[in-house]
């Protein structure tokens, strides 16, 4: 039972340690450029605080010792006894690495790069050492540190600083039916409070219900964190009978012996917050929070804390799945109180009002819960900083990043997804784009290249851009590649728009030389497919000398379009409405015989895919078809169906990766009556269209 | 083909398959349902043609018969959709086939070691993963993550030739 408490605990605190993981790193970058930005130092050593704590507390004590030689480089730093150097700022960040490597071998990932936490360990160690604090550089080696013994009538710790204050953990155990009375728990508390600075948590929740669990199996009902400068004795004195009646086990922190002054006041503060589900940080520094230890500061700060909670993303797309089962659900009552309509009128009234009532709530559901999976993209930007500036110590250049639309909100699983291309395109730019500092000045532009990462909305998508001031893509040199590769035959001239698409295709790369980073012709065949996925985009501008901007549009949630229902045939599919301009009906003549099937609409030809053969779907066109035009804004093509069946608000289930091939659709839906419907690619059969248009114009 | 476990305590389901008897380990299988209606996917391989509803989740339906190399079977009374649980490429994924016929769960009475004989089969031996008999008829277990796993290859050459025609569409 030990083990599964422990088990819980560690799983809370390797959460948390993944977000400060983040933090720190994100902080540590912010740093280097602003090294006099004291509340980045204060939040640095307060998150180190939290590790270390919540390290403890989940039993890794490796790490718990490892964060403690850091933190107290970062209180050096904090104190102005080390200067922040260029060296100082790599250590920290490799720490970072280390920090990583520990949080990869508890959840299990890989196991612990011991070479590396050791060669950083003893660096810090060192570093601390220079700073001039008395403690030579000691062997990361675990130290026990036996408290002295103490006379009956101890002192606070703070008036025999000689006497080292020591963190007992003691976590009760108990029987479910032998839970000890209040009275009984306020002595014990009290005890506990006379002999240091207490912290005592409540784990009632563990206990099985009344009358339920096993008779005989004790069950964690309390942890008390006691930061005293007495022995274990005059602890285990405190208990009184508890020790014979419950099961108690004993632990302490154990501490490195250069301990700062009021460490110990400040690891109970971060054992505190392992078990305090993280909202906004306070940037103050820790100690000013924690003068003197009254429970009534640890409450007020807890419940201030509460404010947010965490859900596993799970139960948010269940949430999210229900909704989308209820407007499809809605969806058929319509239907079927709009059949009602004629026979019955007053009745039929009555019902409709209900239900847009219904359906208005509905949409504010759908609303919160698509919200709720919503996340800033800063945090994904956040990552690019490092990539950027390890790149450049490695290669030499001069970048400077350049982040703005940080606080645009995007579906959760976009921001996961796009990590990934994004530090592509970064890659590619600070490759292939940015020159050396020495070739860019002889170009006249500054010796630091430029970079811009954007996040925007705009018509319900989410647009991420990538620029760079760097030499440009150089178009001829791209169409050259992918002759060599046998990609575009010899004497088939291409516009600049189908050039700059080739660099999406597999092993062409726009790279003269081929580098470690990239150049390979691998990744912007990847960018896109991994773009795709999301139904979203990939637009290319560039301007040789000049620089290359990429945008990527991805739509703002994955879960629910707008759409319009289209048959043909006896198949059924979904345009989402977002892309279509008009639609036009037609007879089957003019389109069938028309050589060229192309349409003119607003003096502008628009090619037609008739998705009755593209989609080999059998049966005659009626006389008259329907003609829906989609957009991306530049392009257009139109598509011919045998009839529009109206609006709908559609839940997208994605095709399963046995159809990964399928590049016509980006999903599916199912309909009032549980038919299952496809929901077009408009972007992709936009292309379709265009590429035949432009090999229509070549003849 | 490599020698099969010798002994085989499994429970499988029983189902025809183009007049031929293959078994699916249960432990694979969500649910048996009837044949409701099935959304054509175009540009799809063939042997996951289509789309069905199952229970709310859109789930692609596979015909095992194209992928077998078996006559396709007929539609009758008797047709159902065997739900299955798969990982593909890492993702869970729900999956139905069609099955002429669902017989029964079973354990096997005996299990083939050795090569599995050519002889009498018309399946493609590289989908099966054991031959066991079941009152004194072959049975033969199908490797359904084989099946589903390298699923897209084979189908690559016509995908492109089924891209082919799309360009000439509107040329």
């Amino acid at each position: 039972m030990k083990d599964t408490h422990m088990l819980e605990t560690q799983s809370i605190f390797l959460e948390e340690l993944a977000e400060l993981i983040q933090e720190i790193e994100s902080d540590l970058l912010h740093l280097e450029t602003t090294p006099e930005d004291r509340t980045l130092v204060d939040r640095l050593f307060r998150n180190l605080h939290t590790i270390k704590g919540g390290a403890g507390v989940a039993g890794m004590e490796p790490l718990a010792r490892y964060t403690h030689a850091v933190e107290n480089m970062l209180d050096m730093l904090r104190t102005g006894r080390l200067a922040l150097s260029q060296d100082l700022a790599s250590l920290l960040l490799e720490t970072v690495d280390c920090l990583k490597s520990f949080q990869a071998e508890a959840t299990g990932e890989a196991p612990l790069d011991v070479e590396k936490t050791n060669r950083s360990h003893h660096k810090i160690l060192g570093a601390i050492g220079a700073g001039g604090l008395s403690q030579a550089a000691a062997p990361p080696a675990p130290v026990e540190s036996p408290a002295p013994p103490l006379p009956e009538q101890a002192a606070p710790p703070e008036q025999t600083p000689p006497l080292r204050p020591e963190t007992f953990i003691v976590q009760i155990y108990v029987r479910r039916d032998e839970t000890p009375l209040a009275e009984e728990q306020e002595q014990v508390e009290a005890a506990l409070r006379e002999r240091g600075d207490l912290l005592a948590i409540s784990h009632e929740h563990n206990l099985p219900p009344e009358g339920g669990g096993e008779p005989d199996a004790y069950y964690l009902w309390r942890s008390f964190h006691l930061v005293a400068s007495c022995d274990r004795a005059r602890v285990e004195e405190a208990l009184g009978d508890w020790r014979t009646r419950h099961n108690v086990e004993f632990s302490t922190l154990t501490l490195l012996p250069e301990s700062p002054p009021n460490q110990d006041a400040i690891d109970a503060e971060a054992a505190k917050d392992a078990h305090v589900v993280l909202g906004e940080l306070a940037c103050a520094p820790p100690a000013a929070l924690f003068d003197s230890a009254s429970p009534d500061r640890f409450q007020a700060h807890s419940s201030q804390k509460l404010s947010s909670i965490r859900v596993d993303i799970g139960k948010l797309d269940n949430l999210v799945n229900l909704v989308g089962e209820m407007i499809t659900t809605e969806a058929r009552l319509d239907r079927f109180q709009e059949s009602l309509e004629l026979r019955d009128t007053e009745s039929s009234v009555a019902l409709r009002n209900i239900l847009d009532d219904s359906s208005r709530t509905l949409r504010e559901l759908q609303d919160h819960a698509l919200n709720m999976r919503m996340v800033p993209i800063g945090t994904v930007f956040e990552l690019m900083h490092r990539l950027v500036r390890d790149y450049c110590r490695q290669s030499g250049k001069q970048a400077r990043l350049t982040v703005s639309g940080q606080d645009t909100e995007v579906d959760k699983k976009v921001c996961e997804q796009i990590s990934g291309p994004l530090k592509h395109l970064l890659r590619n730019s600070l490759d292939h784009g940015l020159e050396p500092p020495a070739e860019r000045l002889a170009r006249g532009k500054k010796a630091t290249g430029e970079l811009l990462l954007r996040a925007y909305q705009q018509f319900g998508l989410i647009l991420i851009e990538v620029k760079d001031d760097g030499r440009g893509i150089d178009v001829a040199q791209v169409v050259a590649s992918a002759r060599a590769k046998g990609l575009v035959a010899e004497g088939v001239e291409l516009s600049e728009r189908e050039a700059l698409e080739l660099i999406f295709a597999p092993s062409v790369s726009t790279a003269a030389t081929i580098t470690e980073v990239s150049g390979r012709g691998v990744g912007m065949d990847v960018v896109k497919r991994d773009i795709e996925a999301m139904r979203g985009a990939v637009d290319v501008v560039t301007e040789h000398g000049k620089g290359t901007s990429i945008t990527v549009s991805i739509p703002l949630t994955l879960a629910i379009i707008d759409g319009l229902l289209v048959r043909v045939g006896e198949s059924y599919y979904v345009v989402p409405l977002s892309y279509v301009e008009e639609h036009l009906e037609i007879p089957v003549k003019d389109i069938r015989s028309c050589a060229t099937n192309f349409l003119d609409s607003r003096e502008e030809l628009v090619p037609l895919l008739l998705l009755r053969d593209l989609f080999h779907i059998a049966g005659e066109p009626p006389i008259t078809e329907k003609i829906v035009v989609v957009t991306t804004g530049e392009r257009r093509v139109g598509l011919v169906v045998d009839q529009l069946m109206g609006y709908q608000q559609t839940v997208i289930k994605s095709l399963s990766p046995l159809h990964k091939g399928v590049r016509c659709f980006s999903g599916a839906t199912i309909l009032g009556d549980g038919r299952v419907a496809l929901i077009l690619d408009v972007l992709h059969l936009i292309e379709l269209g265009q590429d035949s248009a432009e090999r229509q114009r070549s003849f | 083909m490599t020698a099969t476990k010798a002994q085989d305590c499994e429970q499988y389901l029983t189902i025809a398959l183009g007049g031929e008897l293959f078994a699916i380990q249960v432990g694979l299988v969500r649910d048996i349902l009837d044949v409701a209606l099935i959304t054509a996917v175009p540009t799809a391989p063939l042997f996951v043609g289509g789309l069905i509803n199952v229970r709310g989740q859109v789930a692609p339906l596979a015909d095992l018969c194209l992928r077998l190399g078996l006559p396709p079977g007929q539609r009758t009374i008797n047709t159902r959709v065997v739900v299955i649980e798969i990982v593909v490429d890492g993702v869970a994924t729900i999956v139905g086939i069609l099955a002429d016929k669902v017989y029964e769960v079973t354990r096997l009475d005996a299990v083939v070691t050795g090569e599995i004989p050519r002889i009498g089969m018309q399946w493609r031996p590289e989908f099966v993963c054991l031959l066991g008999k079941r009152r004194n008829e072959f049975v033969a277990v199908l490797d359904i993550d084989r099946i589903f796993s390298s699923s897209l290859q084979p189908e690559e050459p016509e995908l492109r030739e089924k891209s082919g025609a799309r360009a000439r569409i509107g040329s």
